[in-house]
C-alpha cells in the first residue's frame, strides 16, 4: 500500500470518528443545564412492609415455592435494615419420580423449608424509565448483604438401605442479593430480587447414616432465590 | 233561543282563549310544572283580569325553573325586574333573588346582567338575597369602565354571607394593589383564599398575592407564593414566567434560564409566550454572554415571524364576523383545526381566557334547553310558548358568541400589537449589540442587588439543609416530570 493510500485511510477513519462520534465534531456547550428538585420519592426514615412470592431457582428435581415477607427500616435514601422470613413448599419434578420408578435411582433432595434472615441493603441506582404511553416509572436497584438460618429438610438414601430417609437441617447462612423496587405511587412499589443464600453443610453430622465414606467433611451449597411482590412505604 | 245560544257560546270561547289563572295555580301547587307552565303562558298573553299578567309572569318563570329551564326562567324573571319597583310589580324583589340564585347554577351572561343593572331602582330596594349579585355586577361593571372608585364602592357593599363575596374581595384586592396599598390587597386576597370554594379559586388567590409582593419589590415573598401552583394548574406556567421576572430581578439568572427553559420545551409548543425570548436576551446580556442574546433573538424572529403573517390574515379575514371567530376557536379546542397552525399560539392562549369559557357555558346550557324543547308537551307547541323560547334562547346563543367573538378578536389583536412590541425591543437590543453599546444597554435594565444568602432550585423552591433533592443532567432530552425543574449552571463572561 502505498503512502498516498495510507494517507487517505487515515483521514477517512478520523473523519469518520469525528462526525461519528457525538461531543468531538458539536460545539461544546459552556454551560451546563440541569435538573434540581425535591426527590419524587424518599426513604429516608420510612418502613417498607413487604410480601412476595419466591421460588428456588437452582434445583434440579423439585420445585420449592415460598412466601415471603419482609420489614425494612430505611435510615437514609442509601441505606436500609431489614428482616426477611419465609416459608416454603416443596414439590417434586416429574424427573425425579421417572429416575426412581424406571431407573431405580434415588436423587439427593435438599428442601428449603425456611428462612429467617437479617441484610443491610445499599441502593446505589436511581432512576426513571418512561413507558410507550408516556407515562413515568421511576425506580432503584439496590444490593443487599446478610446473615440468617435456613430451614431445610435433607432427603437421602441410607447405606444399607433403599428408602430415602428426611433429615431435617438448620443452618446459619449468609446471603447476597441484589434487587429493584418499581414505584407505583409515593407510598406503594413493586419490587423483584434474586438473592444467593450459602449453606455450609457438614454430611456426616447432618446425616451420619447417609453420609458417603469419602464425603468431605464440608461443602457449600448455593440457595438461589428469586422473589417478586409489592411493598407499602409507611 | 237563539240569544242564549249565542251568550253560550261566547263565554264558552272566552273560557278557551282567555287563561285559567287558578288552573295554572293548581298545576303548579301540585308540581305538574309542564302543565302549569302552558297555562301561565296563556294566562301571560291573555289575561281575564288585570293583575293576572303579573302573577302569570312570575308562575311562568317559577315552573319554567322548577323544571330546569334556567334560561327560559331568567327571560321572565328579567321582565318582572325590568319593570322596576312599583305597587304592582309585587314579585320583583323574589323576581331579582331569584336571579342571583340562578346566576349561581348557571352564568347569565355579562349582557344579560348589564341589561338588569340598567332598571333604576334604590340601593335599598335590593332585597338582601339579591344584594351580593347586584352589588357585585355593579362593581364588575364599573371595573372594566374604568370607573374603579364606583367599582370599590360597590364591591364593599356584598354582604359577607353571599355567594359573590369571595369574588368580590378578589376585584378590591386588585383594586388595593392599583392604589398601590399592598398590605391591604394582600389581606383581601387572604380572605379570598380562606373563603375560597374552588382550588382555582385558591390558584388564583395566590397568584395575585405573588404579584403583590412583585409590586412590592419583594421578589422573595413573590417566589414562596408563584411556587404554590400546582403543575396540573392552568395557571401554573404564568406563575413560572413571572416567576423568571421576579429571579431576573434579584440577579438570580441560573434560575431566570432554568424557569425560561421550560417554555421552550416541544411540550409548550402551543402556549404563547413570546416574551420569554426577550427576557432571555437580555439575562444573557446581563451575563456578557452576547453569542447567547444574539441566538435568543434569532430563535424569537425564527418562531413568531410566521405568525405576524398567520394572525394578521386570521384578523382580517373574520373582522365584523365574530362569531365565526368564536367557532373558530371552538375548533381549535377540539383539535380539528388545520389552518392558521402558526397561529395556533394564540388561539390557545385566547381560549384560555374567562371570557370565552364563559361564554362556551352559556352556549351549551342554552343549547341543552333547546333540545328539551323539542320533547316538550304538545300544550307548550299549540300555545306557543315553544317558539318564544326558542327565539329567546337562540337569540341568547347568538349574542354570547357574537360579544365573545368581539373581545377575541380584540384579543387578537392585543396580541399582534404585544409581539410588535417585542419584535421592536429584539431588534433595539440587536442594533444596540452592533454599535457595541452593551453597556448603555445594560445600564437600562436596573436591577435590584439580590438576596444572595438565599439560593432556589428548580420549582421556585428555596433550597433547605433538609432538602432531599434530586439531580438530573439536561441531555436534549425534555422529559415531562422534569419541567419547571430546570436550573442553570452558568458564570458570568463579564469582565471584572
Amino acid at each position: 500500500m502505498g503512502n498516498k493510500t495510507y494517507c487517505r485511510i487515515v483521514v477517512l477513519c478520523v473523519g469518520v470518528l469525528f462526525f461519528a462520534v457525538p461531543g468531538l465534531s458539536a460545539p461544546r456547550q459552556e454551560y451546563q443545564i440541569n435538573v434540581i428538585r425535591p426527590k419524587f420519592f424518599v426513604k429516608k426514615s420510612r418502613t417498607e412492609v413487604g410480601a412476595d412470592l419466591a421460588a428456588v431457582l437452582n434445583q434440579t428435581f423439585t420445585y420449592t415455592y415460598l412466601l415471603s415477607g419482609a420489614i425494612v427500616y430505611h435510615l437514609t435514601d442509601s441505606l436500609g435494615l431489614g428482616v426477611t422470613g419465609a416459608y416454603g413448599l416443596t414439590v417434586n419434578k416429574e424427573d425425579r419420580d421417572v429416575l426412581k420408578d424406571r431407573f431405580s435411582i434415588t436423587v439427593d433432595i435438599f428442601a428449603t423449608e425456611w428462612i429467617a434472615e437479617s441484610s443491610l441493603l445499599w441502593t446505589p441506582v436511581y432512576g426513571k424509565y418512561q413507558l410507550a404511553s408516556g407515562r413515568l416509572v421511576y425506580f432503584d436497584t439496590y444490593v443487599s448483604l446478610g446473615f440468617g438460618m435456613m430451614g431445610i429438610s435433607i432427603r437421602k438414601k441410607e447405606r444399607g438401605n433403599d428408602d430415602p430417609v428426611d433429615y431435617p437441617y438448620s443452618c446459619y447462612s449468609p446471603v447476597i442479593g441484589a434487587g429493584q423496587r418499581f414505584y407505583l405511587s409515593k407510598k406503594t412499589s413493586l419490587r423483584w430480587q434474586i438473592r444467593d443464600h450459602i449453606i455450609l453443610y457438614n454430611g456426616k453430622r447432618c446425616a451420619p447414616a447417609a453420609a458417603e465414606e469419602n464425603e468431605p467433611e464440608f461443602s457449600y451449597y448455593h440457595t438461589i432465590v428469586t422473589q417478586v411482590g409489592i411493598s407499602y412505604f409507611m | 233561543m237563539l240569544r242564549t245560544l249565542i251568550l253560550v257560546l261566547v263565554s264558552f270561547s272566552s273560557q278557551v282563549l282567555y287563561g285559567n289563572y287558578r288552573a295554572a295555580q293548581r298545576d303548579f301547587v301540585k308540581g305538574n310544572y309542564r302543565k302549569a307552565a302552558a297555562r301561565f303562558f296563556q294566562v301571560m298573553n291573555y289575561p281575564k283580569v288585570r293583575g293576572d299578567k303579573i302573577k302569570s309572569e312570575w308562575g311562568l318563570a317559577r315552573s319554567l325553573q322548577k323544571l330546569g329551564f334556567y334560561y327560559s326562567a331568567s327571560k321572565y324573571y328579567s321582565v318582572i325586574v325590568r319593570r322596576g319597583v312599583s305597587k304592582q310589580n309585587i314579585f320583583f324583589r323574589k323576581a331579582f333573588e331569584q336571579l342571583g340564585e340562578i346566576n349561581s347554577t348557571v352564568n347569565l351572561g355579562q349582557s344579560h346582567i348589564v341589561q338588569l343593572l340598567k332598571t333604576r331602582v334604590t340601593p335599598s330596594r335590593i332585597p338582601g338575597a339579591a344584594r351580593g349579585f347586584y352589588f357585585h355586577y355593579q362593581g364588575v361593571e364599573a371595573f372594566y369602565s374604568k370607573g374603579y372608585s364606583k367599582a370599590r364602592a360597590a364591591f364593599r357593599k356584598v354582604p359577607a354571607g353571599s355567594s359573590y363575596y369571595t369574588k368580590s374581595l378578589f376585584y378590591l384586592g386588585i383594586l388595593a394593589n392599583m392604589d398601590k396599598l399592598y398590605g391591604r390587597a394582600i389581606s383581601y386576597f387572604m380572605k379570598v383564599k380562606s373563603n375560597a370554594d374552588t382550588e382555582w379559586q385558591q390558584e388564583i388567590a395566590n397568584l395575585n398575592i405573588a404579584r403583590v409582593h412583585y409590586e412590592a419589590k419583594r421578589y422573595r415573598q413573590a417566589l414562596r407564593f408563584y411556587a404554590e401552583i400546582p403543575r396540573e394548574s392552568d395557571n401554573w406556567l404564568q406563575a413560572l414566567f413571572e416567576g423568571a421576572w421576579a429571579f431576573f430581578l434579584m440577579k438570580k439568572y441560573n434560575n431566570t434560564l432554568g424557569n425560561i427553559h421550560t417554555f421552550h420545551s416541544p411540550f409548550f409548543i402551543n402556549r404563547f409566550y413570546p416574551e420569554t425570548y426577550v427576557l432571555q436576551a437580555i439575562t444573557f446580556l446581563n451575563l456578557c454572554r452576547y453569542d447567547n442574546v444574539k441566538l435568543s433573538i434569532q430563535n424569537f424572529k425564527k418562531r413568531y415571524t410566521p405568525v405576524f403573517k398567520d394572525l394578521r390574515k386570521l384578523i382580517n379575514r373574520y373582522r365584523g364576523d365574530y362569531s365565526k371567530f368564536f367557532v373558530l376557536i371552538k375548533k381549535y379546542r377540539k383539535g380539528s383545526l388545520n389552518s392558521y397552525k402558526h397561529a395556533h399560539a394564540i388561539l390557545d392562549s385566547l381560549s384560555r381566557r374567562d371570557l370565552y369559557k364563559e361564554a362556551l357555558t352559556t352556549i351549551r346550557f342554552a343549547t341543552r334547553e333547546i333540545d328539551r324543547l323539542e320533547d316538550a308537551s304538545r300544550m307548550w307547541l299549540v300555545s306557543g310558548l315553544i317558539d318564544e323560547l326558542k327565539t329567546f334562547l337562540v337569540k341568547k346563543r347568538s349574542v354570547a358568541m357574537n360579544n365573545a367573538g368581539v373581545k377575541l378578536i380584540r384579543g387578537a389583536q392585543e396580541s399582534v400589537e404585544y409581539l410588535t412590541e417585542l419584535y421592536n425591543q429584539t431588534r433595539f437590543i440587536k442594533a444596540e449589540l452592533l454599535l457595541g453599546k452593551v453597556d448603555k444597554l445594560r445600564s437600562l435594565l436596573r436591577v435590584t442587588s439580590a438576596e444572595k444568602k438565599v439560593r432556589f432550585i428548580g420549582g421556585m423552591q428555596e433550597i433547605t439543609i433538609k432538602s432531599d433533592l434530586e439531580f438530573w443532567p439536561f441531555e436534549n432530552e425534555y422529559w415531562e416530570d422534569e419541567l419547571g425543574g430546570y436550573v442553570y449552571d452558568i458564570v458570568s463572561s463579564c469582565k471584572k
